[in-house]
């Protein structure tokens, strides 16, 4: 099969409609941007939520009077507790002064120790973000020697809302990112098809196959996609640069995008160039 | 090699290019189609190439059945095995000679160190491989078709077709096509021409099949 003469014909028609060519590369690359920068705002969302998870707990402050040990033990039998950690006053108020650091000595002012004592409760994962995670918390404030509970859940809940809407904007995106590249190849294509009507003629008189005489088509939009993809994968590539001197925590999934990009589109390309011939040879 | 049996050809719009057909054409033939402006010669050539289907009746052409259910591999081996010559020559302006015969080589798959013998090969049989490097529109009407015939015996066809291929052509150009034609046939190609210049096809001495308004009115020398 003459694929390679085939492919050389999809290249041929890029060459002679360059103009086109560019325009819809540039159309392309700027709808991947935009669903690439959203990619990069969301999958560090979900890495920052991760982490907050994976640190997750809860702090139940103890009265003064307060059984350590007996407590200790009803807390670990729980369910949905994983570990228990007690915290004295003096261990609270030396980590306080770590945090604090270099500003640790307005502590000096304060004649004693404020701090209370507190347990430092990890909990399963099944429980954070759940109903069962106000029970639980409910469970501890009940025992006898505890005065007041926190957790992180409010960061957590805000960070899954967050997350939520970005992702309703992700899909958005791509939906339009979708029908726009699809809808952009598929015409720029189409002007081709029409401009090649006596070749495709030829070709289809000395009996080349509805393959052959469709190959350099997909060819055509395959690239289309492909060279949008790459432009839009460079310029996220420079704007990760440029935010990483900003925010160092930045992460890039390089495979994540690259893949989004290069392939995503490509086979788009392809979608827009199955668009047009159908279009063309079914009226 | 061609066999028309009871075929019809009625288009969507109800109107009947071709009624009750029986033709028979043996290997090695050369047949004149001769005819007024829609008598139905154009549409007899295209349902041997498949370019358009039979309503009704059997068509065989080198022994493939055209019925409705020929599928796209068919329709390719069949046209490989056909050249098709038209009046208006469909060349490609943008490419030279020698590229129009090459293109139509490359697009059936030839081998590319093959290429360049069968493109002198044919246009020397046309007697215009001194234009190859000529592009169609620096060419005359009789020179572009000499080049449309060259693409089509590039690559050896069992069957020519040839629909009016002298129509835009002077009389000293339709004569040279016309002993082309005859060179491919004595050569041993079955050869269909189509034409309404009924003097050109009876001065030939070949079989002449003659159609008017969709049916066959005489058939013989």
């Amino acid at each position: 099969m003459a694929i390679n003469f085939l492919f050389k014909e999809g290249i041929k028609n890029i060459v002679r409609n360059k103009t086109s060519f560019f325009l819809s590369v540039g159309v392309n690359a700027a709808c991947l941007l935009l669903l690439s920068l959203f990619l990069l705002l969301t999958t560090n969302l979900f890495r920052a939520k991760q982490q907050i998870e994976e640190k997750f707990e809860i702090y139940a402050f103890l009265t003064n009077d307060a059984n350590v040990q007996s407590l200790l033990e009803q807390i670990a039998l729980i369910n949905g507790v994983k570990e228990v950690t007690y915290i004295s006053k003096e261990q609270a108020l030396s980590e306080l002064k770590n945090d604090l650091a270099e500003y640790a000595s307005v502590l000096d002012i304060i004649d004693h120790n404020p701090l209370p004592a507190s347990f430092r409760i990890k909990i399963d994962p099944a429980y954070q973000l759940s109903k069962r995670l106000g029970e639980l918390e409910e469970k501890i404030s009940l025992l006898s020697g505890i005065k007041e509970i926190w957790s992180g859940k409010e960061l957590l809940i805000r960070i899954q809302k967050i997350i939520r809407t970005v992702v309703g904007f992700d899909i958005a995106i791509l939906i339009i990112v979708f029908l726009s590249i699809i809808f952009i190849v598929s015409r720029t294509v189409e002007a081709t098809i029409v401009a090649k009507a006596r070749e495709i003629e030829i070709m289809k008189l000395v009996g080349a196959s509805n393959f052959m005489v469709r190959f350099p088509f997909y060819v055509e939009g395959f690239l289309h996609g492909i060279f949008g993809g790459l432009i839009a994968f460079l310029i996220t590539v420079i704007i990760y640069l440029f935010a990483t001197a900003q925010f160092p925590m930045l992460h890039f999934p390089w495979f994540l995008i690259f893949i989004f990009n290069i392939l995503f589109s490509g086979f788009l390309g392809i979608g827009g160039s199955y668009l047009a011939l159908s279009h063309v040879f079914n009226k | 090699m061609i066999i028309f049996d009871h075929v019809t050809k009625v288009f969507k719009n109800n109107w009947t290019a071709l009624y009750d057909i029986n033709l028979k054409i043996d290997k090695g033939e050369f047949v004149f189609l001769v005819g007024p402006t829609g008598a139905g010669k154009s549409t007899l050539l295209r349902l041997i190439y498949y370019g358009d289907t039979i309503s009704s009746g059997t068509l065989k052409v080198l022994n493939y059945n055209l019925n409705k259910h020929f599928t796209d591999q068919h329709i390719t081996a069949l046209r490989r095995k056909i050249g098709i010559i038209f009046q208006d020559f469909k060349l490609l302006l943008d490419r030279t000679v020698y590229e129009n015969i090459e293109f139509t080589l490359k697009v059936l798959g030839i081998r590319p160190a093959l290429i360049p013998e069968i493109v002198t090969s044919a246009l020397n049989k046309v007697g215009m491989y001194n234009r190859k490097d000529f592009y169609p529109y620096q060419l005359s009407g009789g020179e572009q078709q000499k080049i449309a015939i060259a693409r089509a015996i590039a690559k050896n066809p069992d069957l020519l077709l040839a629909d009016e291929p002298t129509g835009n052509i002077d009389y000293k150009g339709s004569s040279e096509i016309l002993n082309i034609l005859k060179e491919i046939n004595y050569n041993g190609t079955t050869v269909i021409m189509a034409t309404h210049d009924h003097i050109m096809a009876e001065s030939s001495n070949k079989r002449i099949v003659h159609l008017e308004n969709g049916k066959i009115l005489s058939d013989g020398n």
